[in-house]
């Protein structure tokens, strides 16, 4: 009738005798103004919309007898009628749209109509995406399972959407849906079958399950018209259909139903609240799965509504009371979707199965509501019906918006005091930056302040001039002033005293000019420590000296020496040896040098090593120290070595000779006086420790005669007693011979320049 | 626990005492130390029962009794394992329901096996009721299905051996069906192989 209708119209539309679709052919008024092929579509897409419009009237009879009462109700409402019409067609023609734009995929795909869905895998590309978050989610859920099980189910779930959608087009929804059934059976048979799973358990095989079909049909259930109220069937009319029918109940309340219901009680409220909350959320769930679990959550709330031990026959009831209140969005095509592509096992057996069987019932009691079944009168319940649904609304849908209201000025509130809690935060935190930002300010004002009262003090006055000053004073004047200022003292301690001060607190400053003077105050500093160490052994020896006359005069000699001594260490190389040696060592070598002479002499055994050793470092170092020495050192142990050595070999190797205007008398003067000592020697050598005493007081000349004294029979017998004294020995002894060699160098300049490197030579032995 | 290896459907009229059943036979084996999951309502219950030595879950679900459902019952026991078909033997309109019921369940699900279950049997001793349902009656129609219990939720006679007697033929009868299944897919597999043998043979 419909085709009649429009017949007429279409031609009068037809002006000219081309196609109505504006292509270049020839229409033709049989084919209703269309060319062949446009006709074809035309009608393709007619029977089409027929099909979809006859077919809910025969599955759903009641919406269709209810078209008059409709009809009654449009002088009310009619403009919502209208517009629920005006709804219907839009989204019919926007269901065809989507239909025709899968043609439309499929002739891109490949020319031939018909066969299609070979080509079309190939053009389906599941997003990279999809994978990605199953990767994640398989991370998050499962994250002891084999990387492998994650592999084999992305694979799986490739698989099941290629499948899936290959045969989308080919299969009615059931035989589509029973091959999602077998690909979900496949999956277990894999699970149990592959190695890769033998070690799951069955409780996590079954999660597994769900895992991939969450995800394959998450997917497709995003694609239109596929999965999702697919395009064979008349899931969306139904779903309209629902949703009219359900508002046309709206009237029915709780005690149609028979269910305990407490409209005054907020508890029972709230918990009819959330149930109807998670009905709706059915439908934003993406996967079987996910409706499910809103399914069950929504009837463990009605259940909580019903009262602590809720049978059955509480629970359906009050389901569909739930039901009717919500009036869930595309109720029937979430439930078909549900029916169709869930893993059937679970929904067979499952706790979400049976509530889903419950809200199953729900529907289809409410489709197939009729007075007998709300045990009322068939006249009342039809003026119910006929009752606009406006006015049904009744107190539940009151409060039940009164709920909605009440949450939703919760929901106000918790986000109110979220910003409430923000704004506090805030504020602390700007105080808290607010003081920082003031300490911050004190504390670098203090800083500025500390630094600026202590930079002007430091910088100028310290720095630049001081330290020049020091410089001066301390390096030059300790060369000029010891001997001017040793003289006035006449005891060596305090004078020693004064020069390691002096020497420390030049040493500190100079920092460029170190080497040359640290090599002279490090030279002097050792000796005046060696010094200041032999008279702490000065008092024993009195004790032990058996004859008091040598001593006495070791004594007048020491006092005599003492000052010559010092000046010999400010003087440093070149003054030392023309005052010291010719005129006093006259005197005070004669015993010394017996002395020394006595003990080479006597020990001769003990000796030649030592000679050989002294020989050694004379001949070893010569090049290296005759470079390195200090110069006031090396002059003092010049004339001892000179002396020392020269009565053994001084004239064999006549090198005194070349310092004739220093030494030949003290060399000639040690010739004489060796076979002097050697009368002493038999006493003398008793005397070891006196000679050594002796020594020590005879500072100026004996530091290095004694120690040599000292090393050969400390290290013969007091090595361990002593170690420092005789390690310090050494260091003397070492330019005692080197000093042999170089006081036929040290008048040079060679001898100076040399001797910054001294402080080397004389660390390395100490 | 979502997996369930048996599916049991309770039909009976309202009153008739199927959630009382359901209610002692969970709280028995509650206090027995096994969880049981739902704690809200008796509508599903899930639990772990054994059966030669291995164990199987089980899904007990409560129907409504009333009439106006009736109509829908048959959702529920679509893929049911077994059924347990409760009547009071004090009332004779509860046994002519179960009728219906067993009518029911012989054309729609043929592989569920049916159990009778006369409840309050307490009542029944006491001596508080008559009985109404003649035991001949009974008899003869529990010779058709897999057995009739007489239970008593309030003594909790007899609800352990009804349900231990339905795990105990459903994992009887699971192992032949797996046996029955794999045979079925060893014979698919080899009509696949004969049939890709023969394309194969056809494309040569």
């Amino acid at each position: 009738m419909s085709f009649a209708s429009k017949m007429p119209s279409l031609r009068i539309d037809q002006s000219d005798l081309k196609c109505k679709n504006g292509c270049d052919y020839f229409g033709n008024p049989q084919w209703q103004g269309y060319c062949s092929k446009c006709h074809r579509e035309q009608m393709m897409r007619q029977r089409r919309a027929e099909k979809a419009s006859t077919n809910p009237s025969a599955t759903l009879p009641k919406p269709e007898q209810k078209k008059p009462e409709r009809g009654l109700k449009l002088s009310s409402h009619s403009s919502f009628s209208k517009f629920e019409e005006k709804r219907l067609r839009q989204s019919e023609t926007l269901k065809k749209a989507n239909l025709l734009k899968f043609s439309v995929f499929k002739k891109s795909s490949s020319d031939d109509h018909d066969h299609t869905p070979e080509k079309r895998p190939p053009e389906f590309k599941i997003p990279a995406m999809v994978f990605e978050g199953m990767k994640h989610d398989f991370r998050a859920r499962f994250p002891a399972l084999a990387p492998q099980v994650d592999r084999d189910a992305r694979v799986f779930v490739h698989s099941f959407i290629m499948d899936v959608i290959k045969c989308a087009n080919v299969m009615t929804v059931d035989e589509l849906s029973e091959r999602v059934q077998r690909q979900y059976q496949r999956f277990m048979k894999h699970m149990d079958t592959s190695p890769h799973f033998g070690n799951v358990d069955s409780d996590t095989k079954e999660l597994l399950l769900d895992f991939v079909e969450k995800h394959a049909m998450t997917y497709l259930h995003e694609l239109p018209s596929v999965v999702f109220s697919p395009s064979g069937t008349d899931d969306e009319r139904l779903d309209r259909a629902m949703s009219e029918r359900i508002q046309q109940l709206s009237w029915v309340g709780e005690r149609h139903l028979e269910c305990k219901l407490d409209r005054n009680s907020a508890a029972c409220r709230q918990l009819l609240y959330k149930a109807i909350s998670e009905l709706l959320g059915m439908d934003s769930a993406m996967s079987p799965g996910g409706k499910l679990a809103r399914v069950r959550r929504c009837c463990r709330h009605v259940l909580a509504l019903c009262g602590a031990p809720a049978s059955a026959d509480d629970l359906l009831p009050a389901l569909i009371f739930t039901v009717l209140k919500a009036n869930p969005p595309r109720l029937v095509s979430n439930i078909n979707f549900v029916t169709r592509f869930c893993n059937a096992q679970r929904l067979m057996t499952g706790e979400g199965g049976y509530y889903f069987t419950n809200l199953c019932c729900a529907v289809s009691f409410i489709e197939n509501l009729t007075a007998e079944s709300l045990n009322m009168d068939k006249k009342e319940f039809d003026c119910y019906m006929a009752m606009p649904a406006s006015i049904g609304g009744s107190a539940w849908a009151a409060a039940l918006s009164l709920c909605g209201c009440a949450r939703e000025a919760e929901e106000q509130l918790a986000a109110a005091q979220a910003l409430l809690r923000e704004a506090r935060d805030v504020q602390a935190q700007a105080q808290a930056v607010h003081d920082n930002a003031a300490t911050f300010e004190e504390q670098i004002v203090k800083k500025v302040q500390d630094v600026l009262s202590k930079t002007p003090l430091e910088i100028k006055p310290r720095r630049e001039l001081p330290q020049f000053g020091k410089f001066k004073s301390s390096a030059k004047p300790l060369i000029d002033l010891e001997p001017s200022v040793v003289p006035k003292e006449t005891n060596p301690e305090p004078s020693d005293q004064a020069l390691a001060q002096t020497g420390t607190s030049v040493q500190q400053p100079l920092i460029d000019y170190k080497d040359p003077p640290i090599d002279h105050k490090e030279t002097e500093a050792e000796q005046p420590r060696i010094d200041s160490r032999v008279p702490i052994a000065l008092p024993a020896p009195p004790l032990t000296t058996k004859d008091q006359k040598e001593q006495q005069i070791l004594t007048v000699d020491t006092s005599s020496t003492e000052p010559e001594k010092l000046n010999i260490l400010g003087f440093e190389v070149i003054d030392r040896p023309s005052p010291k040696s010719p005129q006093n060592l006259d005197q005070n070598w004669d015993l010394k040098q017996t002395s020394s002479l006595e003990l080479l002499t006597p020990s001769l055994l003990g000796f030649t090593p030592f000679d050989s050793r002294s020989i050694d470092e004379l001949m070893t170092p010569d090049e290296f120290v005759s470079d390195h020495l200090a110069p006031g050192l090396s002059n003092i142990n010049y004339d001892i070595d000179l002396s020392d050595f020269s009565g053994d070999n001084s004239l064999a190797e006549d090198a005194p000779k070349a310092k004739d205007p220093f030494s030949p008398d003290g060399i000639k003067k040690f010739d004489p006086f060796a076979p002097q000592p050697s009368t002493f020697a038999e006493t003398l050598e008793k005397f070891n420790e006196f000679s050594l005493v002796d020594a020590k007081t005879n500072r100026p000349y004996d530091p290095f005669e004694i120690v040599h004294r000292n090393t050969d029979p400390f290290s013969a017998g007091l090595a361990v007693t002593l170690p420092q004294q005789t390690t310090d020995p050494f260091s003397p002894q070492q330019k005692e011979g080197t000093s042999i060699l170089d006081d036929n160098n040290s008048p040079t300049a060679a001898c100076l320049l040399p001797s910054p490197l001294l402080p080397q030579s004389s660390g390395k032995p100490a | 626990m979502s997996r369930c290896d048996f599916k049991i459907v309770l039909l009976g009229s309202e009153h008739v005492g199927k959630t009382s059943l359901v209610l002692r036979f969970v709280n028995c084996r509650f206090n027995g130390g096994t969880p049981y999951q739902n704690t809200i309502g008796a509508a599903f219950c899930a639990k772990t029962m054994q059966s030669n030595g291995k164990d199987f879950n089980i899904g007990i679900w409560d129907t409504a009794g009333s009439e106006r459902y009736e109509a829908m019952t048959r959702m529920y026991y679509r893929g049911a394992h077994a059924a347990i078909v409760c009547y009071e033997p004090s009332s004779l309109e509860s046994w002519a329901r179960l009728r219906h019921w067993l009518q029911e369940l012989r054309t729609v699900e043929e592989e569920c096996k049916v159990y009778l279950c006369g409840t309050k049997k307490d009542l029944l001793d006491a001596g508080a009721v008559t009985r109404e349902v003649p035991e001949d009656i009974v008899a003869t129609y529990s010779q058709g299905h897999r057995g009739h219990f007489l239970t008593s939720s309030k003594t909790g006679e007899n609800v352990d051996e009804l349900f231990q007697k339905i795990v105990d033929d459903c994992a009887a009868d699971m192992r032949l069906m797996k046996n029955v299944e794999e045979l079925r897919l060893q014979l698919m597999k080899d009509e696949a192989i004969y049939k890709s043998k023969r394309k194969d043979f056809c494309s040569c």
